[in-house]
């Protein structure tokens, strides 16, 4: 599901309760990409790199996946296991990203968007992650 | 502590140092205990991650990352002789690390 939100038109899914943002670069996950077996199983999931192997630049999207973990690092300032936050972008301005309920729950997480961005150069990728708490009624309803 | 300590402790503190200096590009007769990973190497989140994942390799760890962040956030690995001394105490203690005086 991709959602969109806009500062315009308050769209926001929730309050926003969480920045973080992250950059890397590319080629620096190319050694992750070759062989059979799991390459970092402490930062990625299983899913993540089944994902990362089907997709048409596996290094763009794991670069894309650890920037997300990351940045989610910054917006809660406190450590976390890795796998727990998965990242699955195709390419677009958005990634979905998927949080554990135990995370979510602790910080009190309704809904997570992760925008994707080249920087600098083709090499380059840069994630912010905009965290959303649960909607509150507005005032006088 | 015993002779097959020493050993692992020189194992590591050698694979520390190759990791860092072929990461970095820079000669290994350059790098020191004292050396500081982010101000005189460039370092960052990736490279320790990646060492990691080298050492679990070879060692088999189980820790995971919660547990390092929290070790982390009480005693921040600063420079190579800081990461030498956090691996020797993950391949001994693994998730235990947080119950561990460093």
């Amino acid at each position: 599901m991709e959602t969109t939100f806009s500062t315009l038109t308050c769209e926001a899914p929730g309050p926003l309760i969480g920045c973080g943002i992250d950059a890397e670069r590319i080629s620096r996950f190319l050694r992750y990409t070759a062989g059979e077996a799991h390459p970092m199983p402490f930062v990625f999931s299983s899913r993540e790199i089944r994902y990362s192997r089907s997709s048409a630049s596996p290094q763009r999207s794991l670069c894309a996946s650890f920037c997300c973990k990351e940045a989610l690092f910054k917006a809660i300032r406190a450590p976390y296991d890795f796998p727990v936050c998965e990242l699955f972008w195709d390419g677009g301005a958005t990634g979905d990203v998927r949080i554990s309920r135990a995370v979510r729950r602790q910080y009190d997480i309704n809904e997570a968007v992760a925008r994707v961005a080249e920087i600098a150069s083709d090499d380059e990728l840069v994630v912010t992650v905009f965290l959303f708490g649960p909607s509150q009624a507005s005032p006088g309803t | 502590m015993d002779t097959l300590d020493q050993e692992k402790i020189a194992d590591i503190r050698e694979i520390v140092y190759n990791f860092f200096s072929e990461e970095c590009d820079i000669p290994q007769a350059k790098i020191t205990d004292n050396t500081n990973i982010i101000t005189d190497l460039e370092g960052d989140s990736l490279m320790l991650l990646s060492l990691l994942e080298i050492f679990r390799k070879k060692y088999g760890l189980s820790i995971e990352l919660k547990s390092l962040g929290k070790h982390l956030m009480k005693k921040p690995a600063n420079t190579i002789g800081d990461v030498v001394n956090l691996t020797v105490q993950i391949v001994r203690h693994g998730d235990n690390i947080l119950n561990v005086d460093m």
